[in-house]
């Protein structure tokens, strides 16, 4: 098993003698894995994101992407490279007045030539389908557009591991849809997924379910056990989303093979 | 307090290249005390329609009436101001817009501001905190050092504190977790019975105005495209989708399951629980186990 992002006894606060907002995180990602984070807001999900590219270094403990440690200043290009983030706030992550610019923003840096860069801008514009967006105003484009091309910018610096910070909660459903379309067909392409989410529905297309409270993870299983965890999770207090909720219902009236049945039709509704 | 449209337009950056028109000859009545959902895709004009409400925005043509008083194209300030007494308005992310440096200040400042007698709301604060889940030791903290739910929690109770007669809500549970959109649904619900205000809701999200509103309107390019109570325009799925707007998740399921297990309920509007029972009642009817 390859590891991609190893994340080890982990603890964080940001300042001395501040409250922990990570105490003792500990988990493995394989390379190729989809995980999904979920937690109450102040639960640490976004400080631990923010772990895996160097933006916070751990307190206590060690992070390592693809092998290398993140408090290691020789590393951290490559890191940034290996690891996109993308953010809830669609207007936070734009640097210059066109698509196509913003696109070569971060590859400048890398200190690519222009045929390279007018390459990989072409090359993933086809893939995230922004095209015909490529001369706009970011700021005029659309919520689900303008995460789109913040994933552009970030699959042109050939990244490893790309990290979703909420990045569907600000968008309406179709916007919501097409950013999902797309994390699934990079998932496909064996691209490492970490997203932090609060939709539970998006949990099902991923591969393993992490839920953290007070800094700490509290369930790790992998996402064909979420049905039968259900009741953990309403232990904890979360709201179950109305299909899941009815799931549970069925289950507590011991109609095991009715509540198999809507397991399987949420199963093949995901894929549509 | 009831709210008429009457033919009203509105363009942004008239005569030059970026004109757009927001509001195309909308007509429509908001009655006194109804809870009303907006829906439609970014740009439909839902913000933009809400704006006339409190005065933020004048029309271009026709007129918006709110509790008789008539906002047209030559409206007064002093006009528009009343309208921001009778009218509260909770943005998107109200928690960005807080910037006193305790509660009480920030909770007072609006109120005060609007007239109200200090002593009588220092007097009903504890009250009106515990009606929004918060208490009394709040009152000396920064806003800036409470969690995120506790934040928007003191933005909207400051709005709140003003008493409207008509509040308006912009994607109220943007952001929040489950259990805080939970909760803050709770807050409006109860707020709004108590109070019977007039309540309008811009949402993306059709659960929550299920669980909010009795009335949708839905609108698309500049227009409201229709209008009416939530369990009548749920039963037009089609003509939904045309504006691409999805049935909430769990009329969606059950009409699912409708189709696939040849079920069918009695209403779309009922609790997990009550579903559950309507379908193996169902099931046991026919005595039979429905092929998967």
């Amino acid at each position: 098993m390859e590891v991609a992002v190893k994340v080890d006894h982990v603890f964080f606060r940001y300042e001395d003698n501040g409250p922990w907002v990570l105490q003792d995180v500990h988990l493995n990602i394989k390379k190729g894995e989809w995980v999904t984070f979920m937690g109450r807001n102040g639960s640490g999900k976004s400080t631990f994101a923010r772990m895996c590219n160097a933006l916070f270094l751990p307190t206590k403990g060690r992070v390592m992407i693809n092998g290398r440690p993140t408090d290691k200043k020789e590393y951290l290009p490559e890191i940034r490279r290996q690891v996109g983030m993308v953010f809830q706030n669609p207007d936070h992550q734009f640097v210059a007045p066109t698509v196509r610019d913003d696109i070569a923003f971060g590859m400048e840096n890398a200190g690519l030539s222009r045929e390279e860069m007018i390459e990989r801008i072409n090359r993933v514009a086809k893939e995230v389908q922004i095209h015909e967006l490529l001369d706009k105003e970011p700021h005029r484009l659309s919520g689900g557009q303008k995460q789109r091309v913040a994933i552009a910018g970030i699959l042109a610096l050939e990244p490893k591991i790309i990290v979703f910070d909420e990045a569907t909660s600000m968008l309406d459903p179709k916007g919501r849809k097409d950013v999902l379309q797309l994390v699934k067909e990079l998932h496909t392409k064996g691209l490492t997924i970490l997203s932090v989410t609060h939709h539970l529905e998006e949990a099902l297309l991923s591969d393993r379910f992490v839920y953290m409270e007070k800094g700490n993870i509290s369930i790790d299983i992998p996402t064909s056990e979420l049905f039968s965890s259900l009741p953990l999770l309403e232990k904890k207090q979360v709201p179950l989303p109305y299909r899941f909720a009815l799931y549970r219902q069925l289950s507590n009236l011991d109609e095991h093979q009715m509540s198999s049945m809507l397991e399987e039709l949420m199963r093949e509704s995901l894929d549509q | 307090m009831k709210i008429e449209f009457r033919k009203t337009n509105h363009i942004y950056m008239k005569k030059t290249p970026f004109e757009t028109h927001a509001l195309r000859q909308v007509s429509t009545t908001f009655p006194s005390g109804s809870t009303t959902a907006i829906i439609g895709q970014t740009g439909s004009g839902k913000s933009t329609l809400v704006q006339h409400i409190n005065g933020l925005l004048k029309p271009d043509a026709g007129q918006v009436i709110v509790g008789g008083e008539i906002i047209d194209r030559k409206a007064k300030r002093k006009q528009l101001k009343t309208l921001r007494q009778k009218v509260g308005m909770v943005f998107q992310y109200p928690e960005h817009q807080l910037f006193e440096d305790t509660v009480e200040k920030e909770l007072l400042f609006g109120p005060l501001n609007f007239g109200l007698s200090k002593k009588r709301l220092l007097k009903e604060l504890p009250d009106r905190l515990a009606q929004v889940g918060l208490d009394e030791t709040i009152l000396s903290r920064s806003p800036f050092e409470l969690s995120g739910g506790q934040m928007r929690r003191v933005a909207i109770l400051s709005v709140l504190l003003m008493k409207p007669k008509v509040l308006i809500l912009d994607e109220p549970t943007a952001g929040l977790d489950p259990k805080g959109q939970e909760e803050m649904i709770k807050l409006f619900k109860g707020w709004q019975q108590e109070e019977k205000a007039t309540m309008i809701l811009i949402t993306h999200e059709m659960d929550e105005a299920l669980q909010l509103a009795e009335r949708l309107v839905v609108m698309d390019k500049g227009k409201i495209v229709m209008e009416g109570m939530m369990t009548e325009i749920f039963a037009k799925t089609e003509e939904l989708a045309q504006f691409g707007l999805d049935i909430p998740e769990s009329v969606r399921l059950l009409k699912q399951i409708e189709e696939k297990f040849q079920v069918t309920f009695s209403s779309y509007q009922l609790t997990p629980a009550q579903a559950a029972k309507e379908w193996v009642k169902e099931r046991n009817r026919k005595g039979l186990t429905p092929h998967v």
